[in-house]
């Protein structure tokens, strides 16, 4: 409603991380993709050598974050559950950005019918909780890393879609999509080839978001014993194998993966938007 | 004067927008500012109210009914009360989720500090003043479900509610209709001449404002080149970049006299 | 029979039930357009001229009446690449929003390739094509380079409408294009419009809501009021004798010497009343 602006000069401001926020998130990461890939290496110890003469240690020179309720050093387990975890998150990413961009897509392309149909299937996969889900999905099948991260993907699968609909419906009502039609693209080659490409940018940012999001949901998932299984070092379930040293007062064990996990989850979410930001002003 | 704005210089990051603008307005009259897109007619308007992008430098005197706008509290006061400031888009100024009503009351809720039903007595009995019928459905709508002249009619009677001395119409009428476009200005007129307002017609469209506003400065690349009365703008183009913007616009053949008919 | 384009009894209504027959956006309409003809359709927002350049292009379809490119009626069942091409050689369109029309992610000459090959032009002949549809835009060669973002309002025009010749197409319709232009600019346009049908025999469709712009380019013009043609016939003749009171009022409305608003306000209200009764 005509000038209402308050304040001596009408500024216009986003709330932004500063740039030092950023460049150490982006590193945060860096180290978690080093140690995904250099465990062997980076590892002090053996992550399953067990040790019962060092049992619950606390941090040391020579176990920097301690030992656990077997004496494993709980450094090498995190270093090398960064694989499990991190490649755990990209598969179900993946996979649900596949089976959501495709539903997503197709509902804006169809609309009518299909998109009613497509919008009820993913609200009632909204209604249900993620995890009652995917805990449904593993009493059918096995139990297992796989499954775990299919039955997650499927949950995470409606919200993609729900998003690149969105987008897609946007894109699809500009004129120079139009002017594709009128050159003789046919519809699949136009969602294909034409559109799609111009919602990458948009969607990157949100699926690095999402990411964080999804390591937290498998972790819970192995924290419930549903995904991964011992020996395996992934994050969730090194915390549900450190519960039990919490009731003698011993934290570590479960508080040192929980961060992990805690400081990965926070460290995409910043350069999820940065880079949606970023990846927006270009286009 | 109402509006005074003397050797204005505005520049963001080394980039001069505005360069020695002057610009005046009195009581009860229209004056127009033309310019193609980049020319700094629309920088001008805003920089009147001080509303200047973020890291701007400026220099120059700006008095809007005789306050110097430099001081926070007399530019708010400005603002709030003795200007105000219509746009090309009403949509962009109305909250697409609030009634009309909401909207169009807010200045003078929160202006003027009067009740909400006084406000809504008030903003009918403006909304009539400017040509619209059944106020009080009107006032239940949302904006989608209306027509753009009509709520461009809702932002003009909104703006008028704390009865403005100084109106800055930036693109006010260009999205409109020609037809419309000559009610909405008609009905500017009227109120204008009502209330003794001074209007700053900002417009991309020579021809409107030459026959429209009672003085036109032309604007090119942030500088005031031409300033003359709207009349004479087309009969005798003193300069030549208003020439070429004249000759620019296709203009209608001469219309054949129209038979009396018996 | 040497019409280009034959239009007959074209109707749309939008939002029709069982029950309502919903609002009418075009009714009636007909017209004929010759080779290397251009027509103008005017009417102010809502008299239904984007409906019916959208439904002369194919993206939308009229609910009855036919429409006929070079003799033959378009289909709107037939499906295919083949079909597509054909239509797309009968008519192209260049739109309103220099802004939005354009695939941001590609760079003009991508663009004008990506339609040449599809329109099976060799990519040998293509440079020399490219080349020639810049030319004929009046863009010089390095701006192939660029992104549609780096380009003003008025080049990016001149793409689009390179674009729609790069099919060479019997028939352009162009939509408000000069609407969100400046003046200099839309002069400019203009010229090229006028240019490019005298050296490549398209005919022209050209949609405003501009009197004066429309004659600028046309040699007849058709005047829309709530989806009806209202009036229809040579531009000198529509623009210097109008029949019909709506043109009327629509060439008193554009402001010139002597034009007051309050005159035309008076005009409208009395049209109103004429037209309701």
């Amino acid at each position: 409603m005509t000038i209402e602006a308050h304040g001596p000069v009408a500024v216009a401001t986003t709330r932004k991380a500063a740039p030092w926020v950023f460049y150490l998130c982006l590193g945060l990461l860096g180290l978690a993709v080093v140690a995904a890939v250099l465990a062997d290496w980076l590892a002090p110890y053996d992550p399953s050598a067990t040790d019962f003469s060092a049992l619950y240690q606390q941090p040391s020179a020579a176990h920097w974050f301690g030992t656990d309720q077997l004496g494993r050093d709980i450094l090498s387990r995190v270093i090398h559950g960064a694989r499990p975890s991190l490649l755990g998150a990209i598969a179900l990413l993946a996979f649900a950005t596949a089976v959501g961009v495709l539903i997503g897509t197709v509902a804006a392309w169809k609309r009518g019918w299909v998109d009613t149909l497509l919008a009820r299937v993913t609200d009632v996969m909204f209604a249900f909780p993620g995890l009652l889900f995917v805990v449904l999905v593993i009493a059918v099948f096995d139990r297992g890393p796989a499954t775990a991260v299919i039955g997650m993907g499927l949950a995470f699968a409606p919200v993609i879609a729900k998003f690149t609909r969105s987008i897609a419906l946007e894109e699809m009502a500009r004129p120079y999509v139009d002017a594709y039609r009128l050159q003789g693209v046919g519809s699949v080659e136009l969602c294909v080839r034409c559109v799609l490409p111009n919602l990458f940018p948009t969607l990157i940012g949100y699926l690095v978001v999402l990411f964080g999001e999804g390591l937290m949901s498998l972790a819970a998932l192995n924290f419930l014993g549903f995904g991964a299984q011992p020996p395996s070092s992934e994050w969730g379930l090194m915390v549900q194998e450190g519960r039990g040293g919490v009731i003698q007062g011993i934290v570590g064990p479960a508080l040192i993966p929980g961060l992990v996990i805690a400081v990965v989850v926070v460290a995409t979410n910043v350069v999820g938007v940065r880079l949606s930001d970023k990846l927006a002003v270009k286009a | 004067m109402l509006l005074s704005i003397e050797n204005l210089n505005l520049s963001v990051r080394d980039h001069q927008i505005l360069r020695d603008v002057s610009v005046e307005v009195a009581e009860g009259e229209t004056v127009g500012l033309v310019g193609e897109s980049g020319s700094g007619k629309s920088t001008t308007a805003r920089a009147a109210l001080r509303l200047v992008p973020p890291g701007a430098r400026m220099s120059g005197g700006v008095t809007v009914c005789g306050n110097t706008m430099t001081d926070p509290a007399v530019v708010r006061q400005v603002r709030r009360t003795t200007a105000a400031m219509i746009f090309q888009d009403p949509r962009s100024v109305l909250n697409p989720v609030r009634r009309i009503g909401d909207s169009a009351t807010e200045r003078l809720v929160h202006v003027q500090g009067i009740t909400r039903a006084e406000a809504r007595t008030r903003i009918a009995e403006l909304l009539v003043e400017v040509g619209l019928k059944d106020t009080e459905r009107l006032l239940r709508c949302y904006p989608h479900q209306l027509s753009g002249g009509m709520l461009q009619r809702v932002v003009i009677a909104a703006a008028l509610s704390s009865a403005p001395r100084l109106l800055l119409a930036d693109e006010a009428t260009s999205a409109l209709d020609v037809t419309t476009q000559a009610e909405v200005l008609a009905l500017l007129r009227r109120l204008q001449r009502k209330r003794e307002m001074g209007v700053l017609f900002i417009t991309h469209d020579l021809h409107l404002a030459a026959a429209y506003c009672d003085r036109v400065y032309v604007m090119k690349d942030g500088s005031i080149v031409n300033h003359q009365k709207g009349s004479e703008i087309f009969v005798n183009p003193t300069e030549p970049y208003t020439r070429a913007l004249a000759d620019a616009v296709p203009v209608l053949p001469e219309r054949d006299p129209v038979e009396v008919r018996p | 029979m040497n019409d280009v384009v034959r239009v007959d009894g074209l109707r749309k209504a939008f939002d029709a039930t069982r029950r309502s027959p919903g609002i009418v956006a075009v009714e009636n309409l007909s017209f004929r357009l010759g080779k290397a003809d251009a027509i103008g359709v005017v009417g102010e927002s809502g008299s239904g001229k984007s409906t019916l350049a959208r439904m002369l292009v194919g993206l939308t379809r009229p609910d009855a009446g036919t429409i006929e490119f070079d003799g033959r009626v378009r289909e709107w069942r037939e499906r295919g690449r083949v079909a597509r091409l054909r239509r797309a050689k009968e008519v192209q369109m260049v739109f309103q929003d220099p802004y939005g029309s354009l695939d941001r992610r590609l760079t003009v000459e991508v663009a004008l390739r990506d339609v040449l090959r599809r329109h099976q032009v060799d990519s040998s002949a293509a440079d020399a094509r490219i080349a020639e549809l810049m030319d004929s835009v009046g863009l010089e060669s390095r701006l192939l380079a660029s992104r549609p973002h780096q380009l003003s309002g008025g080049q990016r025009q001149r793409v689009a409408i390179a674009k729609a010749l790069a099919v060479e197409p019997a028939v352009l319709v162009l939509d408000e294009v000069t609407s969100a232009l400046d003046v200099s600019v839309q002069a400019q346009i203009l010229a090229l419009l006028t240019d490019i049908r005298a050296r490549t025999g398209v005919s022209l469709i050209f949609v405003s809501h501009d009197l004066a712009v429309v004659g600028k380019v046309t040699d007849s013009i058709l005047v829309m009021y709530r989806g009806q043609a209202v009036e229809q016939g040579p531009t000198s003749d529509v623009l210097r004798r109008p029949q019909h009171p709506y043109t009327e009022m629509l060439l008193s409305s554009a402001p010139g010497p002597g034009w007051r608003p309050e005159r035309v306000a008076e005009l409208r209200a009395a049209f109103a009343v004429a037209h309701d009764q």
